[in-house]
Formats: structure tokens, C-alpha cells, sequence
């Protein structure tokens, strides 16, 4: 437990750049792996954080850095995989996961995949993700609904 | 089954684990791009740390895939599509024309598409689907959907079918993506997925898809004197053959086995157009495309942004009889929503701060859901209204009694007709009141519902529970009524709009804080009343309670970078081994502490908490100034320090 009682004071590089990083990594890398699959994704997020700390001081000051990282990151991940898109969920996951929920989530659009996961996954809000995906929030209305609907419509199937 | 945001979560918990900052923060040159931030950053040779950072996990995933034995994620070497007689001609060469489009199949239900203008022009469409008998009258659910239908490709991976529905005057979007931009590219929308109206089509070439199938060129036809290329297309579930017009790409004529959207409907179907006509009516124009060129890209097609006639806005908020006003909650997620009643089967649903907009559709029959926005059937009552997972209104009928629409039944309480709930062993509770309305209410399986008798309306539905293996918990509430003018406000007990919903104050807020003594986990004993003059955020929580394991992770950030103020973490009705290992297993630091009983009595009667997690800020004096029962978060946390000024 922190007992002294210290006066607040100006966080360090590091700290701010650690608390901006545990705030905002897990939306930034679950988008881009929901975009690119995990190969690229998680490449792509790591590169675009570390881009961050590399330019921490303009980063800092962004009104949106997540939004900006996520463009860097979209660019970092456009070249080929080498991979399946979405790999299958290890042999006995806990909780359940339908084996074809990776083939399902590829067959849905980029956006489609990465409003699916944030906010109907993750409980990231509209507004997070607009602001990730730099498009408007009825955009991400729209592409959560048809992603929602595809993956149940397709999961259904692979229930039968 | 594990219901689907849970799966989301687990699967991407498992291929994408979060980064170790540290690993983040490497030395590198200065800036090397000065020409633009997003201009060829981090040249490859930068690269090379992140691949050993990241290496693990994603080694550990490509292994599990191969331990899986998962054959589909090996890419063969078979032929990856052979019908390059699909690939779309430049515009210029697609002739406009109006197309009739029969469909039937062994149960005699039909299917009429007609008139097709080419990409960017619009194909008239209509189905009329027959779907299974109504166990409560023994009739089939009927429906018919006309309207319009055009596409627009963009030459590359995507294209979208935007639908102007004609009975109901709107517009919605289809969207198709291949899953293979080099195959795409060589082949076409022919490739793309393509499903609307309850069928589906999912033929491709050999890859990673198991639910992608092969398929073969039959051979070349004729039909309504087109060329037509012939394929058979086999997918682990279906058997299609496809008629494709060899020189526009346009699908003539789909026969098989069907992917299954609605439980009950009959597997084969047959498509086919046979004539084909120009339709002069189409606003051409309508989307400014151009193809083939790859120059739209149909993620940003947006109708509000690039519908240059105003159409299609115009369309969907055209009516608006009346709107009530919902809260929903579930988890994180707390939405007000607008619900705008345009029709008897139509609704409008967006937040309060325009959030979420959308039209939907809500069928008439008992226990029938019909999503307009994806143009499908869904025979659960309680299916979404879209961008509210779970949440669903459950309309079992509906009988309007004017011109305008009123959403009342016929009668009152007795007339609700609950055949419906009744079938899916919901039982009738007691009649209560909610907001001061008298209500039917039913308990169901995943919740109990508070149907309105004057309206038939659901005002109040709450479902799930906050227990140990499931984090779900909502609540929907209507908390005001509005009316249009002609609307029959009588109906409703009218509370301005915006008016929020009354809360009691937490019984323990502006109490000095009782009493709490317990040993830390580490070792050591606690006394709250050690720590008076220190500004304290205490959280209580509990390892059997994802929602807490989130604050957990939170909290213990904040506590991190906040070392002027006290975080203290307390068990609730939890076992200490497996809380402990918990905090171990996520690396926190915060303190934890286990009180004596670990029980129940304590959080009843001497700390009166209403679940887990609720976070708690007591001043240095003692006094508890905040309290916050649910999943607060970093922001909440955040702002709430903010607000205290602490």
C-alpha cells in the first residue's frame, strides 16, 4: 500500500507513456488484429506503440493518438501474410469458443471484424472506436449491425 | 453455448495477449521520416525487435494451429479459382436492363428479382418467402419485400448491393467482401459472398476456408438468350450451381441446397431470371460511382456522405409518430435510446447523442422478428435490435387503431397476446407498476418482462445476472414517453424529454466509513481506521467476477501512477487462494484484503455494498464521498479523481 503522502507532481516519460499504453493498447491491438489477423496485427500495434514512444512528446499532446496510431498501424500491416488470417482457438479453450468463429470473422469486412470485436466484444463504446477508425459513429453503428448479423447468421449455421 | 461476445473475447484474449510496456520502450534513432508521419514509417530493419517481442505468442498460435491438425489452414496448391470468364467488363459495356427473377423450390416458395441496370444502376427486387407454420395459428408466415436493388463494385475486393425497399421507402446497404484480394482482383464480384434475403452463396476456390467450397465450370449455357457460364460450386454444407451471366458478372440463376438462415426453411431453392427488361424509372445517378477503376471504396460508403440526392436521409426520417425514450445497460454499456415509432412494423432506434442510429423492423406475428436491416427472418422474440446486442423488444402484437399509428392493443391487459411467451415457458407474474404504469409481468428464462396494458409495450426489462462464471447483467427501461401531436398522449404519463431516471443514493455515501478490519492477503493485518487522513479508493471485488478482474486491472494502473492517494482492494465473498492467485497471475500490486467472515453479514449489514465490483473513495477525514457500484474502468476511475479533485 502507498502510504506517503507525496504531493501530485508531473508524471515521468515513462509513466505517462506506460499509462497511455495499458489505456489504450488493448482497443489499438485488438483492432488491428481484428483487421489484419494476429500476424500483422499485433507487428503492426506493436511498431505504431513504439512509434509512440519514439515521438512520445508529439504523441502526448494529440487530441486523438489512438485514432492516429491505428492509421499507423493500418499502414504498417498492409503487406502480404503469410498465414491464415485467424488462426484456430487452442484444442480446448475455456470459455467455449465455436471452431469456426475464425473462419466466420474472416469472411466479415475489416470494419465489419474490428467493430464486432471492440464493441461487442470488448465493450469499447461508439465513440472509442469511431475515433479509432477515424469514420462516424453511425458508420460504426452500421458496420457493427452487419457484422453482428453475418457472424450469428453464419455461426447459427455451424451449429446445425 | 458460450454466447458469442464471450467467445470474441476468449478467442482474441487467446491470439492477441497484451504487450509488456517495457518491450515498447526501446531505444531507437530519432524520427527518420521527417517527410509526413504516416510516410514509410518504421523501415524493416526497426522491425525486427517487435517480431522477437511478439514471437511468443504468435509462434504459440501458429503451433496450436498446427497441433490442431486443422488442415484448412494450409494453403493447397489446387487451382484457386478457374472462372475468369466472371470478371466485369468496363461499364461502358453493360447494358441496362430489367431482369424477372423467379425463384421456387420444393416447398413452392417464390422469389422475384426483377430489373437490372449494371454497377452503379439499380436491379428491381422483390421476394415473397414463405416461412414456416405459425405453431400458435397453424398459417405460414408470409412476407414480401419489393424494392430496388443496385450495386456498386469496386473493382477490387468489395462491393456493395444498396437496396431501395419500395414498400417501406428507405434505403439499406448489402456488403460483400471477397477474402482474397488476388483472387478477387482476377475474378470479380462473381467471387464475392454473396447473401441477401435469407440466401446465401459461399463458393470459392480451395484456401483457408472451410465453408468455402470448390467449384467447377460446368459449361457454358443459355438463358432468356444470355450467355451464361455454369458453375458447381460444393461447400462442406451446401451444393450450389450457379448460372452466371458470362458478360456482366450479374447471377442469373442459383440452384441448391441453401445455407440455413431461419430454422425450418426449407434447404433447396432455385433462382433464375427469366426475362430481362430496362427499368426507366431507377434514379441513375443516384451513387456516384465510378468503375471499374478501384476508385470507390464501399467501407465509406456511407449514406450520409455520398447519397448525392438526399434520398435516402429524407426516407428514414420521414414519419415520426411517436418516440419513448429506453435506458439500457449491460456490462460497460450504457445507452439512452430514442425509439421512434414510424409504422406499425417499423422503428427507428438511436441514442441520445446520436450514436446509434439505424431502422428497424419488428413483425407483426406472434413471436416473429423481421430485421429489415439485413432483410432477414429471425423466429426469436428476443433477437437484437441491431447495435444492442441482446437487448430485443419483444412486440407481440400490435394492432393500430387509427390512421397514424398507436401501438395498442385491442383492449387491454386481456387482449396482450402472450401465446407467444407462454411458448417459450415464460410464466405470468403478479400485475405490478412500473413508473406509475400498470404492467403485465412475465418472468422468462433470461429475464422478466413489464408489459405496458394501456400500450403493450415492454417498459421494463431486466435479464442475466451478476454471478459467479457470468458477466452480464441489463436492465431496459422505459423512462419517458413523448408524443407527435396527433399521437393520443393519454396513453402515457408524459415526463419531459431528457428527464433522467431517479436514483436512491447509496446508503453508504456521506457516511463515515464503518468499520473494516481483515488481513491482507501478503500478510499483515488491516484497519481502515488506520488510514484516516489519507484520501482512500478501496474496490471491492471479487476473482468470480470478470467485470471485476477489469476494474482490478484499472485500479491497480491508477494505484501505479497515483502514489499520493491510498488503493486498497477487498475481497467479497471470495475464496483468498483464488484471489490471490488473480493478482499474481495479472502482475497487479495493490493491496488485497480478506475480512474475517468473508461473508455475506459483513456486506449486508456493516458495509451495505450492492455487488461487485463497487469502488468506494472515503476522504481523509473519513467520510465516504463516492461511491460507485458497477464496472467503473480507467476512465470512470479517472474521472472520478478528476471530479473529487483528489
Amino acid at each position: 500500500m502507498q502510504t506517503e503522502a507525496s504531493q501530485k507532481r508531473v508524471p515521468t516519460r515513462e509513466e505517462s507513456f506506460t499509462v497511455f499504453v495499458r489505456e489504450i493498447q488493448d482497443r489499438l491491438r485488438h483492432a488491428l488484429v481484428a483487421g489484419h489477423g494476429p500476424e500483422l496485427g499485433r507487428e503492426a500495434a506493436a511498431d505504431a506503440l513504439s512509434y509512440a514512444w519514439e515521438h512520445w512528446e508529439r504523441i502526448e499532446v494529440m487530441e486523438n493518438p489512438a485514432g492516429y496510431l491505428y492509421r499507423v498501424g493500418q499502414r504498417l500491416a498492409k503487406r502480404p501474410r503469410s498465414e491464415a488470417l485467424f488462426p484456430a482457438p487452442a484444442s480446448d479453450p475455456q470459455p467455449w469458443i465455436e471452431p469456426a468463429l475464425p473462419t466466420v470473422l474472416a469472411s466479415l469486412t475489416q470494419r465489419q471484424r474490428v467493430a464486432v470485436v471492440l464493441v461487442h466484444g470488448y465493450g469499447f463504446t461508439h465513440q472509442e472506436t469511431s475515433d479509432l477508425l477515424g469514420v462516424s459513429r453511425g458508420s460504426v453503428q452500421r458496420h457493427l449491425d452487419r457484422g453482428l448479423a453475418k457472424l450469428r447468421n453464419s455461426m447459427g449455421v455451424s451449429n446445425d | 453455448m458460450t454466447d458469442l461476445s464471450t467467445q470474441l473475447r476468449s478467442y482474441f484474449d487467446e491470439i492477441d495477449p497484451p504487450f509488456e510496456v517495457a518491450d515498447l520502450m526501446t531505444d531507437r534513432p530519432p524520427a527518420v521520416h521527417a517527410e509526413g508521419p504516416l510516410r514509410g514509417l518504421l523501415p524493416r530493419r526497426h522491425r525486427r525487435w517487435a517480431r522477437a517481442a511478439i514471437a511468443a505468442t504468435t509462434g504459440a498460435v501458429v503451433v496450436l494451429a498446427a497441433v490442431g491438425g486443422v488442415a484448412w489452414l494450409l494453403r493447397g496448391d489446387e487451382p484457386r479459382s478457374t472462372v475468369a470468364s466472371l470478371e466485369l467488363l468496363g461499364v461502358d459495356d453493360i447494358p441496362a436492363f430489367r431482369a424477372t427473377v423467379e425463384h421456387s423450390n420444393v416447398e413452392g416458395r417464390t422469389v422475384y428479382l426483377a430489373s437490372y441496370e449494371g454497377p452503379g444502376g439499380g436491379m428491381r427486387w422483390e421476394t415473397s418467402q414463405q416461412l414456416p407454420v405459425d405453431p400458435n395459428t397453424g398459417e405460414p408466415f408470409e412476407s414480401s419485400v419489393p424494392g430496388y436493388l443496385s450495386s456498386v463494385w469496386d473493382g477490387g475486393t468489395s462491393a456493395a448491393y444498396v437496396v431501395r425497399r419500395e414498400d417501406r421507402d428507405f434505403f439499406e446497404r448489402l456488403e460483400f467482401e471477397s477474402r482474397d484480394e488476388a483472387l478477387s482482383a482476377a475474378v470479380g464480384p462473381g467471387d464475392l459472398t454473396w447473401q441477401t434475403g435469407g440466401w446465401g452463396v459461399r463458393c470459392r476456390g480451395g484456401d483457408t476456408d472451410p465453408l468455402r467450397g470448390e467449384h467447377t465450370v460446368v459449361g457454358a449455357t443459355e438463358i432468356a438468350g444470355r450467355v451464361v457460364t455454369q458453375i458447381e460450386c460444393r461447400t462442406l454444407r451446401d451444393v450450389w450451381m450457379l448460372w452466371v451471366d458470362t458478360e456482366t458478372g450479374l447471377l442469373l440463376r442459383i440452384e441448391g441446397r441453401a445455407s440455413v438462415f431461419f430454422e425450418g426453411s426449407g434447404p433447396d431453392g432455385l433462382l433464375e431470371i427469366t426475362a430481362l427488361e430496362f427499368d426507366p424509372d431507377f434514379p441513375a445517378g443516384l451513387f456516384d460511382v465510378t468503375l471499374p477503376s478501384g476508385a470507390v471504396d464501399v467501407s465509406d460508403f456511407d449514406f450520409e456522405g455520398t447519397d448525392p440526392s438526399g434520398i435516402i436521409e429524407d426516407a428514414v426520417v420521414g414519419m415520426q409518430p411517436f418516440y419513448l425514450r429506453a435506458q439500457y445497460t449491460e456490462g460497460t454499456t450504457t445507452r439512452t435510446l430514442d425509439v421512434w415509432w414510424q409504422s406499425k412494423d417499423r422503428w427507428r432506434v438511436e441514442t441520445v447523442d446520436g450514436d446509434a442510429a439505424g431502422s428497424y423492423a419488428v413483425a407483426g406475428e406472434p413471436g416473429g422478428y423481421y430485421d429489415a436491416a439485413n432483410d432477414t427472418w429471425d423466429l426469436d422474440p428476443f433477437a437484437g435490435v441491431a447495435g444492442v446486442p441482446g437487448l430485443a423488444i419483444p412486440i407481440v402484437d400490435i394492432t393500430p387503431v387509427s390512421d397514424g399509428f398507436v401501438p395498442r392493443f385491442e383492449g387491454a391487459a386481456a387482449a396482450i397476446a402472450t401465446t407467444g411467451l407462454r411458448d417459450l415457458g415464460c410464466e405470468q407474474l403478479p400485475d405490478g407498476t412500473v413508473r406509475g404504469r400498470d404492467v403485465e409481468r412475465w418472468s422468462c428464462a433470461d429475464g422478466e418482462l413489464s408489459i405496458d396494458m394501456a400500450t403493450g409495450l415492454v417498459i421494463a426489462w431486466t435479464y442475466g445476472a451478476l454471478v459467479a462464471g457470468e458477466d452480464f447483467y441489463a436492465t431496459y427501461e422505459v423512462l419517458a414517453l413523448d408524443t407527435d401531436p396527433v399521437f393520443d398522449s393519454s396513453l402515457f404519463i408524459f415526463e419531459p424529454r431528457g428527464q433522467e431516471k431517479s436514483e436512491l443514493p447509496d446508503p453508504l455515501l456521506g457516511l463515515v466509513a464503518p468499520e473494516m478490519r481483515g488481513e491482507f492477503l501478503r500478510g499483515g493485518s488491516f484497519d481502515l481506521a488506520d488510514l484516516r487522513g489519507e484520501q482512500v479508493v478501496l474496490l471491492i471485488w471479487a476473482s468470480w467476477c470478470p467485470p471485476c478482474m477489469d476494474d482490478l486491472g484499472d485500479f491497480d494502473v491508477v494505484a501505479g501512477a497515483r502514489s499520493d492517494l491510498t488503493f486498497v482492494t477487498v475481497l467479497l465473498q471470495d475464496d483468498p487462494a483464488a484471489a490471490a492467485d488473480a493478482v499474481a497471475s495479472g502482475g497487479y500490486s495493490v493491496p488485497v484484503v480478506a475480512v474475517p467472515d468473508n461473508g455475506s453479514a459483513f456486506w449486508q449489514d456493516t458495509w451495505p455494498v450492492e455487488g461487485v465490483p463497487t469502488t468506494v473513495f472515503i476522504d481523509a477525514d473519513g467520510t465516504i464521498v463516492e461511491v460507485y457500484a458497477g464496472l467503473l474502468g480507467f476512465d470512470g476511475l479517472r474521472d472520478t479523481l478528476e471530479r473529487l479533485d483528489w
